[in-house]
């Protein structure tokens, strides 16, 4: 790749800069026409930013409906369907209820339920006998609840590798571990993108940098919007808990921060119990830490709905949602030609993607992007083959084709070589890499077990030595030493 | 001198209290033999077995863990360390095996604590 | 697909997995096969490589290794199948096992009898809720112990490790012989968690400082660990405001505890014990499901690996006993035990033969009775810790003594 940039420049027709879900949808809508499309992303990997710290919620709606994250979140769902179905990504419309536990609460919700009505998103009301036969463990204070059926979850790190892996099949470029630093701008037109690797000329440049879409704006001299970042923490739980509840869980609370729609208790896709998200703003882009208070807080939001849930926490992680002063998205054009912002991407992010990557493709097309549609592009993807999903006799025809799947990696998860190499095939470098695209380290050992075998097989299957394993890129770094160095006088 | 110790001879972890007078040792709060001696030595001249890895060639697995054949003075283990930090064996290896004679006290040897198949 | 028949499956090749396949073996199971999904045998022991095993069971000191290698070495002389870097996904309800292989693919292994001698899983940072952010360099204590003995790393420079398990213990010697700085054991309890003579030889020898009653509130660091923070907690475990302290380091090692590793059966559905976290079973460690037996630290977390074997080779002659004449479930006591107590081992006890409970006390207590009610039966301690296990042998005749169809230990106070 840095060979790549020792030439003077690379020359395309669109840079997208930024690897998240938002950009790399772009990117695989973009790879349905003829046009050249590079995606830059600083890290070594694809969603490493507020992507990959969201819950994975798919929001039926959002107020105020008419902004434009509300008109989008909308769309973006109807779109969620058939996208999970061509990238073989999983999806699980569970349903959103919303809990009444007083009767403020309950007559706040024939309020929502009317607007509903209006609106045409669909609603059904559940009262207690109801909501007891679906939910039998949420707590007997519950009074009724909407049941928003449109409402789902999907991994949000998954759904992002599977729209780069298909936008790479379908012609798009991609560079990782490559910073933009700047936008070069020419009698205000877009002429490049500086990058710490060298430049990329090109007339256009989608501005899906995230948390710093701001500064990338800054750059070009257009920053018309700021990035506040707010903080969210949530909770995972033991996978054991999985039949616990079903729903997408969440009370009717009339008074709201409005800057949150304050989180839930869900189930992820793969069937953990996920609580939260929180919200804190600590004005800083890059703090992903999680306190005691965090955590105490968490669970005393969602133990009014379970009280009697037990609390096996697997692991708690936070994300910062890259949300503007505004409040709403910035998808816009901008007084630069070429040069386009889709920006203050915050929740419903992850359910907009789909829309926003069509918004944003007209927006270019408005700009003077000459597109057109190739009729090369494959809409499919599979997602890399789970052992674990087969019955034995087909596991044993899995293992003669490709013994690695006879090999267990991760127990908890029951991960095996075979899956981990593929993903290494498909992207994985790191630690994470390989974490978040198989689960390997994901269950309740947190990789205590299968640490040594991945560092083996990614220093292997990538010729590094073991040594120069990282976490996450940059100085993340596993193992510092080798055996007998320090006492050698390392 | 008086001394509270705890005898670290086996899991028990009995308390012992050693009295030293006149070059005299005197011991008390042992429940066996083993203690006893143990306690001695613990108040004239502390001694540990030392462990560790070296790394070894051709074997089915990449370190060999060794032991010292007796227990060294405890104020020699790191220097041991430094030592053995240069050490390497090839396999095979027995259970056993003497790895270095005569290691920085005479008659301690550093003995091999599994056994390595050459591959 | 390979489909085999056999009498006996043995899952994991740890000491209990191979103590008791050999004691089967001994008493005429032949006919038996032990799975084990490391490459090779030994389970955790290999990794030990320290002395203090075997000092009950052989009589001298060895270091894990050596202690492994003689029950290696009698697998293998006997003869007896073993399957390394294989893995078993699956028990059913029947008894059959679904293992697999690189070389054999699926292996269907239908068997009248399992023992499961699985081993344990170590706590995380999550289970013990040490919040803060996710950089490279937290370890546990045993990955760590993998990582420097059998792969030959060092995580990093200098280290600081939380909790005072006999793991923590044995590595924060091992890490300083190895060069690397250990800045502290910290342990949130006013007494350790591991044994006194590891407290001793592995950290007062070495000048290790070990924070009793000090609790560790949050990991920094953006791309690697730069530090920790401690604080002092009072006796109800809460923090005391001024005491706050901030170590340097680059690597944070959790020794928390384990849990018995139980995945394989959560979906035959046994009996548990919640204060175990492993199943609940009968003097001859057989579990609710009567061709399932369990021993070692899949059954309780042990301390000493001498026990580990002795309970091991105890499920082996239960497995023999249940296949050869069958063992009627009626005949049970059920073993309780009062408040000071955290739990008795067997739970459940068949008064057919002699039997050893494994027992360990929630505090330290001192100058206290072991008392059985109902049969009259007492001892006295001195001192008794949370952090050693107690062993209680009973005659098969004192146990017929009781009249009802309970046991209860009780610890008292001595008046």
């Amino acid at each position: 790749m840095s060979k790549f940039f020792l030439k003077p420049s690379l020359k395309t027709d669109v840079v997208i800069v930024g690897g998240g879900v938002v950009g790399c949808s772009i990117a695989r809508e973009l790879s349905k026409y003829k046009v050249d499309v590079v995606v830059v992303e600083k890290e070594v990997d694809f969603c490493q930013g507020a992507s990959k710290g969201c819950s994975g919620i798919i929001h039926p709606f959002v107020t105020p409906f008419n902004s434009l994250k509300g008109k989008l979140c909308v769309e973006g769902n109807k779109l969620m369907d058939k996208l999970t179905e061509e990238l073989d990504v999983p999806f699980n419309r569970c349903g959103l209820l919303f809990v009444s536990l007083n009767r403020k609460e309950t007559f706040f919700l024939f309020l929502v339920y009317l607007v509903m009505k209006w609106r045409g998103i669909q609603v059904k009301f559940l009262n207690k006998r109801e909501l007891r036969k679906v939910e039998p463990n949420l707590t007997n204070k519950a009074k009724c609840a909407l049941l928003f059926p449109s409402g789902g979850v999907i991994s949000p790190y998954e759904l992002t590798f599977a729209l780069i892996e298909n936008a790479q099949k379908n012609g798009v470029k991609t560079l990782l571990g490559t910073k933009v630093e700047e936008v070069l701008v020419e009698n205000g037109e877009v002429k490049g993108v500086k990058t710490n690797k060298g430049v990329i000329e090109t007339s256009y440049v989608v501005n899906a940098a995230g948390l710093y879409s701001d500064e990338v704006a800054e750059t070009a001299g257009v920053r018309n919007f700021k990035i506040v970042p707010r903080k969210g923490c949530m909770i995972v739980f033991d996978k054991k808990l999985r039949g616990y509840y079903r729903h997408y869980v969440a009370e009717a609370k009339i008074k709201q921060d409005p800057r949150t729609k304050g989180g839930g208790a869900l189930l992820t896709v793969e069937g953990n119990p996920l609580w939260g998200p929180n919200l804190k703003e600590t004005g800083s882009k890059e703090d992903t830490s999680v306190s005691r208070k965090d955590i105490e807080e968490i669970i005393n939001t969602y133990n009014v709905l379970f009280p009697d849930f037990p609390l096996k926490i697997i692991t708690c992680f936070a994300g910062v949602r890259a949300a503007s002063e505004k409040g709403d998205f910035v998808i816009e054009r901008t007084k630069v030609k070429g040069f386009i912002n889709v920006a203050g991407i915050q929740s419903p992010g992850l359910t907009a993607a789909p829309a926003i990557a069509k918004m944003v493709t007209e927006l270019l097309r408005k700009e003077g992007l000459k597109l057109e549609r190739k009729g090369s592009f494959n809409p499919y993807r599979k997602r890399i083959n789970k052992l674990t999903d087969y019955p034995p006799e087909e596991q044993d025809k899995m293992i003669k084709e490709n013994p690695g799947y006879g090999r267990i990696i991760c127990r908890c998860e029951q991960v095996t070589e075979a899956e981990v190499v593929e993903a290494i095939k498909r992207g994985a470098k790191t630690l994470d890499g390989v974490k978040f695209r198989t689960r390997a380290g994901m269950g309740r050992c947190q990789g205590s077990f299968c640490t040594p075998k991945i560092l083996e097989i990614l220093s292997r299957e990538l010729k590094i030595p073991v040594k120069k394993i990282t976490k996450k890129g940059g100085k993340s770094l596993i193992l510092l030493y080798k055996i007998k160095e320090l006492l050698k006088g390392a | 001198m008086k001394k509270k110790i705890i005898c670290i001879v086996c899991p028990v972890g009995c308390e012992v209290v050693i009295t030293v007078e006149k070059g005299e040792v005197s011991v008390k709060g042992n429940k066996c033999e083993k203690g006893l001696k143990f306690a001695k030595t613990e108040a004239l001249n502390p001694v540990r077995i030392l462990t560790t890895t070296v790394p070894v060639k051709n074997g089915e697995i990449k370190f060999l863990p060794i032991k010292t054949s007796k227990p060294l003075p405890r104020k020699v283990l790191m220097e041991a360390m430094k030592k053995l930090a240069y050490v390497e064996v090839e396999a095979p290896v027995k259970t056993g095996q003497v790895i270095i004679k005569d290691f920085l006290v005479e008659n301690v040897k550093v003995v091999a604590s599994r056994r390595v198949k050459r591959v | 697909m390979i489909e085999r028949k056999v009498d006996l499956v043995v899952i994991g090749s740890g000491p209990a997995g191979l103590a008791a396949s050999i004691k089967a073996y001994k008493l005429g199971l032949t006919n038996q096969v032990v799975i084990e999904r490391e490459k090779y045998l030994g389970g955790v022991l290999p990794q030990c490589i320290h002395p203090g095993f075997g000092l009950k069971y052989f009589k001298e000191e060895l270091t894990g290794p050596e202690f492994i290698q003689r029950f290696i070495d009698k697998v293998e002389e006997i003869g007896i199948g073993t399957f390394t870097d294989t893995t078993a996904l699956k028990i059913s309800r029947k008894g059959e096992v679904i293992a697999v292989n690189k070389k054999l693919g699926v292996m269907k292994i239908k068997s009248k009898a399992v023992i499961l001698a699985t081993g344990a899983r170590e706590k995380t940072r999550w289970d013990v809720k040490i919040p803060g952010d996710r950089p490279a360099g937290v370890f546990t204590a045993g990955l760590v112990q993998k990582l420097i003995n059998i792969e030959g790393y060092l995580p990093g420079k200098e280290a600081v490790i939380i909790g005072s398990g006999d793991v923590g213990l044995i590595m924060a010697r091992r890490l300083t012989l190895e060069g690397v700085k250990v800045k502290g054991v910290i342990e949130i309890m006013p007494y350790p968690g591991g044994l006194q003579r590891n407290i001793v030889q592995c950290l007062q020898d070495f000048n290790i400082p070990l924070y009793l009653s000090h609790a560790a509130t949050e990991i920094r660091g953006r791309e690697r660990v730069e530090r920790i923070k401690i604080v002092k907690v009072d006796e109800n475990l809460n923090p005391l405001k001024g005491t706050e302290k901030e170590i340097k380091c680059d690597t944070v090692i959790f020794s928390v505890g384990l849990v018995p590793e139980n995945e394989l059966v959560s979906e035959i559905g046994i009996e548990m014990d919640s204060n175990t976290l492993g199943p609940v079973v009968n003097d001859y460690f057989q579990t609710t499901a009567p061709f399932l037996f369990s021993c070692g630290n899949s059954l309780v977390i042990f301390d000493l690996v001498d026990y580990v074997v002795e309970n091991a080779e105890t499920a082996a002659e239960g497995v023999n006993f249940y296949l050869k004449k069958g063992m009627k479930k009626a005949e049970e006591r059920k073993v309780s035990f009062n408040k000071k107590i955290k739990f008795v081992v067997p739970q459940r006890v068949t008064c057919l033969k002699d039997v050893s409970f494994y027992l360990r006390v929630k505090k330290p207590e001192e100058k206290v009775f072991l008392s059985i009610k109902e049969i009259n039966w007492r001892k006295y301690f001195q001192k008794i810790k949370p952090n050693e296990m107690v062993k209680v042998n009973l005659k098969r005749e004192e146990l017929l003594k009781i009249k009802g169809e309970k046991i209860t230990f009780k610890l008292v106070r001595k008046s």
